[in-house]
C-alpha cells in the first residue's frame, strides 16, 4: 500500500487519497477550439516508469496534488500542491 | 445563536449515546458527548495572507496557527490550520475572532456540521487504530495536534488533547460511525446500553 | 508406522488440565495441551489423515510446518466449519471436533481413490483438452461435454467444504506502526529483535506459531530460548503470536493475520475470532526461516513419509517418536543431529546418505551411536503394506558411475527425508526483491531491497544456528539509521550440499510427486515441457505446480530442477516463479472485518431520521443516505401512501426532508466569475437574494449534475447538488480551483450536514409559513417572490428560505441549522394540524417530478447532453463554460439523438414499469429506438405515466404509432408519445 508524503498533512496511508488523472495536460482555456480540448480530455499516454499524476487527499485536506510516481515499482519522487502558491506558503509554514 | 424556549437544539447522537457510561468512568475506555459546541471556519487566499496574518494579530496569538493542524490557544478559543487556507476557529464564546466577512477572509460557521466526542482511557489509541490508518504514537502525534483522516471512508478529524481524544465526526455519519466506535470498545469493557 | 508419546505417563510437574480431548471423525481421543493437532493425532497413531486433491491417495502428516500438503482437515462444525486447516500448524483446543477430507465414504477407504488407478489418463491439462473447446467444436459439442462432465469433476476434485452459512464470529482491523518489524521469532528473529530494541526503537516481532521459539522449539535444550525471551521482556519488545505475516506490500507494509484464541473469555467481551492488522514499519527484518525440501521418487506420498525436521519436531516439541523403525534419507549434514535424538529415543535408524563421503565431525558424531550409514544411497520407490496404506518398504538406489542402479529392499515404517533446506523467501518475492540462485547451497537467496527490508538467519541461507544469530546481530551494527548491512556470513555445512531434486530408475515405475498437496508429478512437468510450457510461470499455471494455499512451499524447488534438466540449462536460468499473497491462507472474514452486514456501508441520517421515524416513515436507503420513503397510514401501501402523499400536497400542504441534497458553500470576491464559468448558463446577472437552477456539464460536454444555486451575499453562494452527486461535484470545483483556475479568489466548503432542508410545498404553504416564522412579512409575495432567497428566522433559530420548487407548486425550501432541525420541524408539524396536510417521502416526490418532467439522475445518466433533456436553451451563447467546446461535437448534435419525452399508455388502466422498450408497431425487433427511464402513476392526471427518451424526440414520432415492449414481463402496449411536462405545463400553480 502507498504512502503519500501530503505537503500540508504529512506522511499520510493511501486510502485517504483519491487517484485524479493525468498530471502533465495542460487543460486549454474555456473557449479553445476543439482540437485542443479533444486532445486535452481524450488523448492519455500509457507510460512505463516516471509520470506525474494529480490525486486529490479527499480524506485529509482536500488538496490536489502533483505525485511523480514510476508506474512499475510505485516509488513517488516528489509531492507537490498543485497550487503553486498554495505550496509555497504552505512550504513557507512549516 | 439565542436559544429560545420552544427550540432546542438536539445533538444528532443523544438519542444513540449511552447516557450511564457519560457519568461511569472506566480507566479502560470512556466516551463523552461534547454539546452546543461552536465551530466557525476562517478561509483566505494566498494573495491574502498577509492581510489575514495582521487581522490575527490582534489576538496575540503564537504564529503556530500558521502550521498546518497545530492547535494554539488564545483564551477559551482555539485556532488551527485545518486545510492550506482555511482554519477553524473552536469554541468562539468569548467573541475573539469575530470577523466580519471582509475581501480577504470568510466566515463560515459549521457548528452543527459535525458531532464531537472525546474519549478517554489506557485503550483509547487502540480503539483508534482499529479504525483509522494514523501513526498515533505520541511521538509523532504530540498533544494539541489536530488532524484529518477517514474513518469507514469517513472524513474525519483527531484532535490529542491533554489526556484525551476530542474526534469529530460529520453529522449525518455520526450514528454510524458512534456504532462502529462503542462495538470495538466492547472487547475493551465498554458497556452498551 | 506407529508413532506414540515417548512417555505416556504425566509429567510430574504436569496436572489432569494438561490432559485436553479432541474428536476425530467423531470419534473421542486425548492428547496433551500444547500439541498440534498433527501432533494429537500422531500421539494417537492416527497416521492416514486425509484423501489428495485429485487422485485420492491416502495422506498422513508429512511436516511440522506451513509446508504441509497431506495433513488438511475441517475443524469445527455448523456455522463454525473451517477447512483446509493444516493439522502440523493449528493448535489444538480442548473439544476440538477434527474431519478428514476429500474422502467419501471414510479416509480408509475411499471411492474416490479409483481415481488413482486411471491416473495416467489425468495428467496435467486433461480435463480442459479432453472436454473442453476441442477444434473445431468450441462451440458445439466439447462446450456442452464440459458443462456435463465439470460437475462431477468438480466434486471429486477439490479439498475441504466450507459452510454456507453466514460467519458468527467477529473479525476486525487494526493499523500498527512500528519502528521495527522483525517476522519470525526463532533464534535469528528474537536476536533481531533485541539487537533492533537496544538501539533504542519500538520493535513488534510476530510469530505465526502459538507460541515463540521457531526452530528453538523443535531441539533438545531449551534454555538458550528462556534466554532471550526473558531479555526481549526487559527490553519492552511486543510479541504477537498466531501472527502470520502474509504479505509484504509498497512502502514496508505489511499485512499480518492474528487469530484470538477462543480459551476463557467466550462471550464476555465479544473479542474478534481474528484481526487484520496493517503494520506500517520503517524496517522489516524477514528471520522467516527456510523450509526443509524432499525429493522427487516413487510413492513419495505414502503416509509414513515426513521431512527430517519434522521428526525432530515431533520428539522434542511433543515427546512423540514417530517410529521405532526410521529410515532417514538425506543429502546435506542437517539430518544427523536428529538422526542421533531419534536413536537415543529408542528408534531403530538407518541413514542412506546420497554423498559418497561425509565430514569427519558428522563422522565421529554418529559413530558408535549404534546409527547405520549407507554413503551413496538413496531410495528410489516406497511401497506400502499389503494390509494399510503406509510405508512398508523401500527400494534403495546406490550411485554407480553411470547413475544410480537398485540395490535392495529395505523394511522400514516410517521414512524421512532431508533434501536440502529452502530459506522463505516469500515476502522478498511479492515485493518483486532480487532473487539469486546458490550453486553451493542449492537454494534461492534474496537480500531484500537492502534499504527497509532485510533477511537474516536461514532466511538468508545461513545454516549454522550460531551464524544465524550473528548475522541478526551484525545488522544492527550500524549505530546510524538507514545504514543497516547484511551480514556476509556464510554459515554452511561441513561438506557442501549433494543437490537432489528426483531419483529416477527406468524400470521403477509409478507416481513420483513434486507437489503433493496440488498432485502434481514429475511426468506432468515433463509433460508440460514437452507440449511446450518452457517458462516457470507457464508451467507453473499449465500443472498447478505451487498453486493455491501451497504457494511454492514444498515442490517448487523440484519443479523447476526438473524443467532445468528438461530445458538442459541450470536452475538460476529457469529461474522463479513470483510468490503471491497470501503466504498462507487467511481467512476472507479477517479481511473483511467489521465491515459487514450493516457497517458494510454506513448509513447517513439527516436531522430529521427521529423524526420521520416517529411518524411512521418507511424509510430507505438511496446510496448512503437513509430517508424517508413514503408515510403510510393505517393498512396503506406503498402505492396507496404515495397516491395520497401527492395529492394532497398538490390539494394543501406536504412536507418533505430534502437534506440529502448535497450543499456547498462558496465563498469568495472571485465566486461570481467561478459559477459562471461552472454553469452553462448565466449567473453573473443574479442579485444577492435569488436562486438560479443551473446545469454543469463535463470536461466531454455532456451533463454532469443539475441545482439551483442561492446568491446570499455579494461574495458568498450556496449552491446545492443531486443527491447523487454531491461528492463528485465538490471533488470537480477543488480540481478546477487547484489544478485549471488558480488565479481565482474563491474557497469552497462543504456544507451538507450544516442544515436539514426541508421543502414545505402546496397552495396552502404560505399560509403554515406565516405562522411559524417570526416575522410573515417576510415570506409575502413581494418580499419572497418566486426564485427568492432569504434569511429568516423561527423562533429566533436563522435559517434560509428560497422560494422553489421540485413539485410544481407554490413550495419552500427551508434550511434550519441541523441541531435545530428536529425542532423546528416538529413545531412546522403541528401548525401544519391546522391545515389539510401530509409528510410526503421519495415516492410521492418522484411522482410529483415526474408529472413536472423535471429529471433526476434516472434521465440524468451521464449519457445526455443538454439538448437531449429539452434543455438546450440553457447553454449560454454569450460565455464560455466547462464543456462548452466538446458539447458541440458534431455526434451530440445529431437531431435523431434520443430526446426527453413524456409517456402515457393509450388505454389509461395500463401500467407498466422502468427499463420497458419503445418501438415502432410492426419493428419490435432490433435495436429499439427508445427507453423509458421513470414511471409513476399520476394522481394529478389519473393514470400511470413516465419519462423516457426516443430517437428524435417528440416532433419526430408524431404521426407513427409507438409501442412500449416490456419483453422480460410480457407487457405490450400501445403508448402516446407527449411532452414531458405532463401536468401544469405552463407553471401557474407554481404562484399559488
Amino acid at each position: 500500500m502507498l504512502q503519500i508524503k501530503c505537503p500540508f498533512c504529512g506522511k499520510r496511508d493511501q486510502t485517504e487519497f483519491s487517484y485524479g488523472g493525468d498530471g502533465q495536460i495542460t487543460y486549454p482555456a474555456l473557449d479553445a477550439d476543439e482540437d485542443s480540448w479533444h486532445d486535452a480530455v481524450f488523448l492519455r499516454q500509457n507510460i512505463y516508469g516516471r509520470q506525474i499524476e494529480t490525486w486529490q487527499h479527499s480524506y485529509g485536506c482536500r488538496s490536489w496534488l502533483l505525485v511523480e510516481r514510476d508506474t512499475v515499482t510505485h516509488e513517488i519522487f516528489s509531492v507537490k500542491l498543485s497550487h503553486s502558491d498554495w505550496q509555497k506558503q504552505v512550504e513557507k509554514s512549516k | 445563536m439565542v436559544k429560545s424556549s420552544n427550540i432546542s437544539r438536539i445533538n444528532a447522537l443523544d438519542a444513540y449515546f449511552p447516557k450511564k457510561q457519560e457519568t461511569a468512568v472506566s480507566a479502560e475506555i470512556d466516551f463523552k458527548l461534547v454539546r452546543d459546541s461552536k465551530l466557525n471556519q476562517l478561509a483566505t487566499w494566498p494573495n491574502k495572507i498577509n492581510e489575514f496574518q495582521k487581522k490575527i494579530k490582534n489576538f496575540q496569538i503564537h504564529n503556530d496557527y500558521l502550521k498546518p493542524g497545530i492547535v494554539c490557544h488564545s483564551g477559551n478559543t482555539s485556532i488551527v490550520r485545518v486545510e492550506p487556507f482555511k482554519w477553524w476557529v473552536l469554541d468562539d464564546y468569548s467573541g475573539n475572532f469575530k470577523f466580519d466577512q471582509e475581501n480577504f477572509v470568510m466566515n463560515l460557521d459549521l457548528s452543527h456540521s459535525f458531532v464531537q466526542i472525546k474519549m478517554s482511557g489506557i485503550f483509547s489509541n487502540r480503539i483508534l487504530a482499529h479504525h483509522v490508518p494514523i501513526d498515533l504514537r505520541e511521538a509523532q502525534f504530540p498533544v494539541d495536534k489536530l488532524i484529518t483522516t477517514s474513518m469507514h471512508h469517513v472524513s474525519i478529524k483527531l484532535w490529542r488533547k491533554q489526556n484525551y481524544w476530542q474526534i469529530f465526526l460529520p453529522r449525518s455519519y455520526s450514528e454510524s460511525l458512534w456504532r462502529l466506535l462503542s462495538e470495538t470498545a466492547e472487547q475493551y469493557g465498554l458497556k452498551q446500553r | 508406522m506407529k508413532s506414540a508419546r515417548i512417555n505416556n505417563v504425566l509429567h510430574p510437574q504436569e496436572t489432569k488440565d494438561d490432559i485436553i480431548h479432541f474428536y476425530w471423525n467423531k470419534k473421542k481421543y486425548f492428547a496433551k495441551k500444547g500439541d498440534s493437532i498433527a501432533a494429537g493425532l500422531l500421539a494417537n497413531n492416527l497416521n492416514i489423515i486425509g484423501r489428495s486433491f485429485k487422485y485420492h491417495r491416502p495422506r498422513g502428516v508429512m511436516s511440522a510446518g506451513v509446508e504441509e500438503a497431506g495433513a488438511l482437515v475441517t475443524i469445527g462444525f455448523g456455522a463454525r466449519t473451517e477447512p483446509n486447516i493444516r493439522a502440523s500448524t493449528a493448535e489444538l483446543t480442548d473439544g476440538l471436533h477434527i474431519y478428514s477430507q476429500n474422502a467419501w465414504p471414510s479416509v480408509k477407504f475411499d471411492f474416490g481413490s479409483i481415481l488413482n488407478f486411471l491416473g495416467r489418463f489425468f495428467a496435467a491439462g486433461f480435463y480442459y483438452k479432453t472436454f473442453m473447446g476441442i477444434p473445431p467444436f468450441e462451440w458445439g459439442r466439447g462446450t456442452r461435454i464440459w458443462m456435463f462432465f465439470e460437475r462431477f469433476i468438480r466434486k471429486a476434485a477439490g479439498l475441504g467444504k466450507s459452510s454456507r452459512l453466514p460467519d458468527p464470529d467477529y473479525y476486525e482491523h487494526l493499523h500498527t506502526h512500528t519502528d521495527i518489524l522483525v517476522i519470525g521469532s526463532g533464534p535469528s528473529g528474537l536476536q533481531a529483535a533485541i539487537s533492533a530494541a537496544k538501539t533504542g526503537k519500538d520493535v513488534l516481532i510476530v510469530e505465526q506459531d502459538y507460541i515463540v521459539g521457531g526452530s528453538y522449539l523443535n531441539q533438545q535444550n531449551k534454555k538458550e530460548l528462556e534466554e532471550q525471551e526473558e531479555l526481549l521482556k526487559n527490553l519492552g519488545v511486543t510479541i504477537l503470536t498466531r501472527t502470520t505475516a502474509f504479505g509484504l506490500y509498497d512502502n514496508t507494509t505489511v499485512g499480518l493475520v492474528e487469530i484470538i484464541p477462543l480459551e476463557g473469555q467466550k462471550d464476555l467481551l465479544k473479542k474478534p475470532k481474528q484481526r487484520f492488522n496493517i503494520c506500517r514499519a520503517t524496517n522489516v527484518i524477514l528471520a522467516t526461516g527456510a523450509i526443509e525440501r524432499v525429493y522427487a521418487f516413487i510413492n513419495n506420498d505414502l503416509p509414513g513419509i515426513m521431512s527430517v525436521n519434522s521428526a525432530r519436531a515431533y520428539l522434542n516439541r511433543y515427546g512423540i517418536l514417530i517410529s521405532k523403525n526410521i529410515v532417514i534419507s538425506t543429502n546435506n549434514d542437517s539430518a544427523y543431529e536428529t538422526a542421533l535424538e531419534l536413536k537415543n529415543a529408542g528408534a531403530k535408524v538407518t541413514i542412506l546418505e546420497i554423498r559418497e563421503q561425509i565430514g569427519d565431525k558428522l563422522l565421529r558424531q554418529i559413530s558408535g551411536s549404534g546409527i547405520n550409514l549407507f554413503l551413496g544411497s538413496g531410495v528410489a520407490k516406497a511401497e506400502k503394506g499389503f494390509n494399510n496404506s503406509s510405508i512398508n518398504k523401500i527400494k534403495i538406489v546406490e550411485m554407480t558411475d553411470d547413475g544410480w542402479r537398485y540395490a535392495g529392499t529395505l523394511f522400514c515404517d516410517c521414512l524421512l527425508i532431508s533434501a536440502g533446506w529452502s530459506p522463505v523467501i516469500h515476502l522478498a518475492s511479492h515485493q518483486n526483491f532480487p532473487i539469486n540462485w546458490d550453486e553451493e547451497k542449492a537454494c534461492f537467496i534474496s537480500f531484500g531491497d537492502e534499504k527497509s527490508v532485510f533477511l537474516v538467519g536461514s532466511a538468508a541461507g545461513i545454516w549454522q544456528q550460531k551464524q544465524c544469530i550473528n548475522s541478526a546481530k551484525e545488522l544492527f551494527k550500524y549505530k546510524s539509521k538507514q545504514k543497516y548491512k547484511h551480514s556476509l556470513i556464510k554459515g554452511g555445512w561441513e561438506t557442501p550440499i549433494a543437490p537432489l531434486y528426483e531419483i529416477r530408475l527406468a524400470s521403477i515405475k509409478g507416481k513420483a510427486f513434486v507437489d503433493p498437496q496440488n498432485d502434481v508429478t514429475t511426468s506432468d512437468i515433463r509433460l508440460a515441457h514437452q507440449e511446450g510450457f518452457i517458462s516457470v510461470e507457464h508451467m507453473k499455471r499449465y500443472t498447478t505446480l505451487g498453486m493455491a494455499t501451497d504457494q511454492g512451499k514444498i515442490g517448487n524447488i523440484i519443479g523447476l530442477a526438473l524443467m532445468a534438466d528438461a530445458l538442459n540449462c541450470s536452475i538460476s536460468q529457469v529461474g522463479v516463479t513470483r510468490f503471491r499473497p497470501p503466504y498462507t491462507s487467511i481467512s476472507l472474514g479477517a479481511l473483511a472485518g467489521r465491515n459487514r452486514q450493516s457497517h458494510f456501508k454506513l448509513i447517513r441520517r439527516t436531522p430529521f431520521n427521529n423524526f420521520s421515524l416517529k411518524n411512521n416513515a418507511v424509510m430507505i436507503n438511496t446510496g448512503l443516505w437513509q430517508r424517508p420513503w413514503y408515510y403510510p397510514e393505517q393498512s396503506e401501501t406503498l402505492d396507496s401512501s404515495y397516491r395520497r402523499e401527492a395529492t394532497i400536497t398538490r390539494k394543501s400542504i406536504g412536507i418533505c426532508d430534502v437534506s440529502s441534497l448535497g450543499k456547498i458553500m462558496i465563498q469568495g470576491p472571485d465566486t461570481t466569475e467561478f459559477i459562471n464559468r461552472i454553469y452553462t448558463n448565466q449567473f453573473n446577472s443574479l442579485p444577492v437574494g435569488k436562486a438560479r437552477y443551473g446545469i454543469m456539464l463535463r470536461d466531454d460536454g455532456f451533463v454532469f449534475d443539475d441545482g439551483t444555486t442561492w446568491r446570499l451575499a455579494d461574495h458568498c453562494y450556496l449552491m446545492t447538488t443531486t443527491t447523487n452527486n454531491a461528492a463528485s461535484v465538490m471533488t470537480k470545483l477543488e480540481e478546477l480551483l487547484q489544478l485549471r483556475w488558480s488565479n481565482l479568489n474563491v474557497q469552497i466548503t462543504s456544507v451538507t450536514d450544516q442544515w436539514g432542508g426541508c421543502a414545505i410545498a402546496g397552495p396552502n404553504s404560505r399560509n403554515l409559513l406565516s405562522k411559524i416564522i417570526d416575522n410573515p412579512v417576510e415570506i409575502a409575495e413581494e418580499s419572497l417572490p418566486f426564485m427568492g432567497v432569504k434569511q429568516i428566522s423561527i423562533q429566533t433559530v436563522i435559517c434560509n428560505i428560497a422560494r422553489i420548487s421540485f413539485s410544481g407548486e407554490l413550495s419552500y425550501e427551508i434550511y434550519i441549522p441541523s441541531d435545530y432541525a428536529q425542532s423546528v420541524m416538529e413545531l412546522i408539524w403541528s401548525r401544519a394540524q391546522e391545515f389539510e396536510s401530509c409528510l410526503y417521502g421519495l415516492e410521492a416526490l418522484g411522482t410529483m417530478r415526474i408529472e413536472k418532467g423535471h429529471v433526476t439522475s434516472a434521465e440524468i445518466d451521464g449519457r445526455v447532453t443538454i439538448e437531449d433533456i429539452g434543455l438546450g436553451g440553457m447553454a449560454s451563447k454569450k460565455k464560455d463554460f466547462v464543456g462548452g467546446i466538446l458539447k458541440n461535437r458534431k455526434a451530440l448534435n445529431h437531431s435523431d439523438r434520443p430526446q426527453l419525452v413524456g409517456i402515457f399508455p393509450k388505454n389509461k388502466n395500463k401500467s407498466f414499469k422502468v427499463g420497458a422498450l419503445l418501438n415502432e408497431a410492426g419493428l419490435s425487433k432490433g435495436h429499439p429506438i427508445g427507453w423509458v427511464t421513470s414511471v409513476t402513476f399520476s394522481p394529478a392526471l389519473g393514470h400511470w405515466i413516465a419519462l423516457g427518451f426516443i430517437e428524435g424526440g417528440l416532433n419526430s414520432v408524431k404521426d407513427k404509432n409507438i409501442v412500449l415492449s416490456d419483453k422480460l414481463r410480457s407487457n405490450f402496449l400501445d403508448v402516446e408519445i407527449v411532452s414531458p411536462h405532463m401536468f401544469d405545463p405552463e407553471g401557474t400553480r407554481l404562484y399559488g
